[in-house]
């Protein structure tokens, strides 16, 4: 615990634990008992007192303390007051020891295909430490056509932060990637097939501990055609493995999926339709992935069964294309249950 | 429930304390948020709250109508991180709702060192308070699975709607749960179709934005917006177990437009609906000095039967819609509001940059 005292008689203390500065109490000692005292706090900022910090006075067996009602925040300078009736104040000041964090980075971005469909839905950035939320990320992160130019408006500005603030998922405007739709049609599609573009992060991206990023940060990638084909299971290629081992199964897609979506988006049944616990690993630029069961693979029937709403990279799920129209006939909906049978090894 | 008779057939709904039991079983201490995306209230001073993965009712017993008039208060977002200790820049204002059971203003924020999520209220002519989340009575009613992201909340009937979706996917689901909320129950998940206007065809993916209760000819309905703005009708009675709900689109409010807030009120005789919107291309084709502006838009579009492919089009339709429909041009800037009451607003408005102004504004 650290106390810093600032008179004698009267004396005007922040207490805080070693583990946590954050959570930094202002304690009094003696105040007269009958005394109308009491004690604030404000921030310090460039030389200025902010106004009274929430937070309440509680007496104690020594004196007074005020509890703010949040947290402190790191690097940042306080005052305390100490109010005595018919006396001058009593201040003193405590700085929150700044945490020695290190700068932030962008550690990898999804979709990683070597070529985005042009109607791509979302882009997944995720950091090595929880990132500074807020809407002004919306302009902190571009994309730039081949010749340097940014794309004006890309996103939908609603942030989708995973909870650990480590994971962002930037969705393209909807708008702007439905074939009909106004806004597609007043301002054009954010991208262009068969383009190279950049994905730009600014170097002000900012980590929840008030570390910029500090350098831009550059993901190029290229286009291909717009997709508006379901990815449908009739359509892939499962590598089977052999019955006693614990071979991954391997599936193949014509085309990427979204890679949050794979592992929770298809489970593996067996004969009596229980799920088998897995390990997915994704490879290939989301366009294979690997299914390693918990338990060696039993030489009866098994069911790959994946979800309606599993998405490739545009939003087209098995179920719809992602700007389907509801006044078409229904697509035939294809099987959403892929049975195989581990066949028993040859010796 | 008081319901605001509007001549002919239509009223807007707004609720009193005159309801059923809004929470039953409940808990008192923290109801442990992770994040708040959404405020409203229910009946009975009830706060709702849009969290992350749960809705949570919170009995405030702020039920005792406040006398006087807001002040505004420049720099309200300055004043609130102040209040806060931060910097202006480390507080992030999340939503506002009024409770009308008081007319107490709240106000959630983000403080955004910590990513802790704080309430904060206001009376009329008072200062800023802190509305402590520590030991309160409430029910947390969780969200099921797939479903995680609360976009708006509305009390209607003895009933929660909430519109939601999932952080992970772009997916438009209802949730509803009936009074009383119990804590620990569960709610149901809709699907609904929705008309959009402004690109003539169905949609089921699109998340609604903001919500509303209306009812028409004896007839309950929730209203929702879009991005884009369809202005859309949903029946009640349609939200049953296993039912895809069709929505009857009666207006789009022009494209471009992500709604943030929308409430009813009554003005000579007359039901409007008010909604803000973040102009999405406000750089390109402005409709005024800020990208925030607002609609305001009267009951005959409510109540319109061209609805859906004959849906009127606010830009296109604007000689045959007439007075209907407005631009309300005393809100450009306005970045969050609520209802104040028949003939006020209170408003959060952008001036300078992220510090925000709280303002009352006269409702057009």
């Amino acid at each position: 615990m650290t106390t810093l005292a600032a008179a004698a008689a009267v004396a005007l203390s922040f207490a805080a634990p070693d583990d946590d500065p954050t959570t930094a109490v202002v304690r009094a000692t003696g105040v007269p008992e009958s005394s109308d005292a009491g004690i604030t706090l404000h921030l310090l900022h460039n030389n200025r007192t902010g106004p009274a910090m929430f937070g309440k006075t509680i007496p104690t067996d020594t004196g007074l303390e005020f509890r703010p009602a949040v947290k402190l925040s790191r690097g940042a300078n306080y005052r305390a007051v100490l109010h005595l009736p018919n006396a001058d104040p009593i201040t003193i000041d405590y700085k929150v020891p700044a945490l020695d964090a290190p700068a932030p980075k962008l550690v990898k971005v999804f979709p990683t295909a070597k070529k985005l469909p042009a109607n791509l839905l979302k882009f997944h950035l995720y950091f090595d430490q929880p990132m500074r939320e807020g809407r002004a990320i919306f302009d902190q992160i571009h994309i730039e056509d081949h010749t340097g130019k940014r794309v004006h408006a890309p996103w939908r500005r609603q942030e989708r932060w995973s909870d650990d603030a480590r994971h962002l998922i930037l969705l393209i405007h909807p708008g702007r990637i439905k074939r009909g739709v106004n806004l597609r049609e007043e301002l054009g599609p954010v991208l262009l097939p068969d383009q190279k573009y950049t994905l730009l992060v600014d170097a002000n991206v900012t980590s929840a501990a008030g570390k910029p990023i500090g350098q831009e940060t550059r993901y190029p990638f290229l286009t291909s055609p717009e997709d508006h084909e379901r990815p449908l299971p009739e359509n892939w290629t499962l590598s089977i493995p052999a019955a006693g081992t614990r071979d991954p199964l391997r599936i193949e897609s014509p085309e990427p999926l979204d890679h949050l979506l794979i592992p929770t988006h298809m489970a593996i049944l067996d004969s009596n339709e229980s799920p088998l616990a897995v390990d997915t690993k994704i490879e290939d630029g989301e366009q294979s992935w690997l299914l390693t069961p918990a338990k060696p693979w039993s030489a009866s029937p098994h069911y790959l069964v994946v979800d309606d709403t599993l998405e490739d990279l545009a939003g087209n799920t098995p179920q719809r294309i992602f700007d389907n129209d509801l006044t078409l006939p229904e697509p035939a909906p294809g099987a959403r249950s892929i049975p195989f049978t581990p066949p028993p090894i040859k010796h | 429930m008081k319901i605001l008779a509007l001549g002919l057939a239509l009223t807007l709904v707004y609720t009193s304390a005159l309801h059923a039991t809004v929470i039953g079983k409940s808990e008192t201490g923290s109801p442990n948020i992770s994040q708040i995306n959404v405020i409203t209230f229910a009946d009975e001073g009830v706060l709702l709250i849009g969290d992350g993965g749960q809705v949570i009712a919170i009995n405030t017993g702020d039920i005792t109508p406040l006398e006087g008039n807001f002040s505004e208060t420049k720099g309200f977002t300055a004043e609130l991180a102040g209040r806060l200790g931060v910097k202006t820049a480390d507080v992030e204002i999340i939503d506002l709702a009024v409770n009308p059971a008081s007319g107490r203003l709240y106000v959630a924020a983000r403080k955004q060192d910590d990513k802790s999520y704080v309430i904060v209220t206001l009376a009329p002519g008072g200062e800023i308070e802190h509305f402590a989340l520590d030991n309160v009575e409430h029910a947390a009613i969780p969200l099921p699975e797939g479903v995680n992201r609360i976009k708006d909340i509305v009390w209607i009937d003895n009933r929660l709607l909430a519109s939601a979706g999932a952080q992970e996917k772009f997916a438009s689901k209802l949730f509803s749960v009936s009074a009383p909320l119990n804590h620990g129950a569960g709610g149901d998940v809709y699907s609904a179709e929705t008309y959009h206007i402004s690109h003539g065809k169905w949609e089921t993916k699109a998340p609604m934005s903001v919500m509303l209760p209306y009812e028409e000819n004896g007839k309950q309905y929730i209203v929702g917006a879009f991005s884009c703005t369809p202005v859309v009708k949903y029946p009640i009675e349609a939200i049953e177990p296993g039912a895809v709900i069709k929505g009857l689109s009666v207006i789009e409010l022009g494209s471009g437009n992500r709604p943030v807030d929308m409430f009813s009120y009554e003005k000579d005789g007359q039901a409007n609906v008010l909604t803000n919107a973040l102009r999405f291309h406000h750089d390109k084709r402005p409709y005024g000095p800020s990208p925030h502006v607002a609609f305001r838009f009267d009951d005959t579009i409510l109540g319109t039967d061209k609805v859906n492919e004959q849906g009127a089009h606010r830009m296109k339709d604007a000689e045959k819609l007439g007075d209907s429909v407005e631009l309300a041009e005393p809100f450009f800037g306005v970045v969050q509001m609520d209802r104040l009451n028949d003939t006020t607003a209170i408003a959060l408005r952008e001036t300078n940059g992220n510090n925000l102004d709280l303002v009352t504004i006269a409702l057009p």
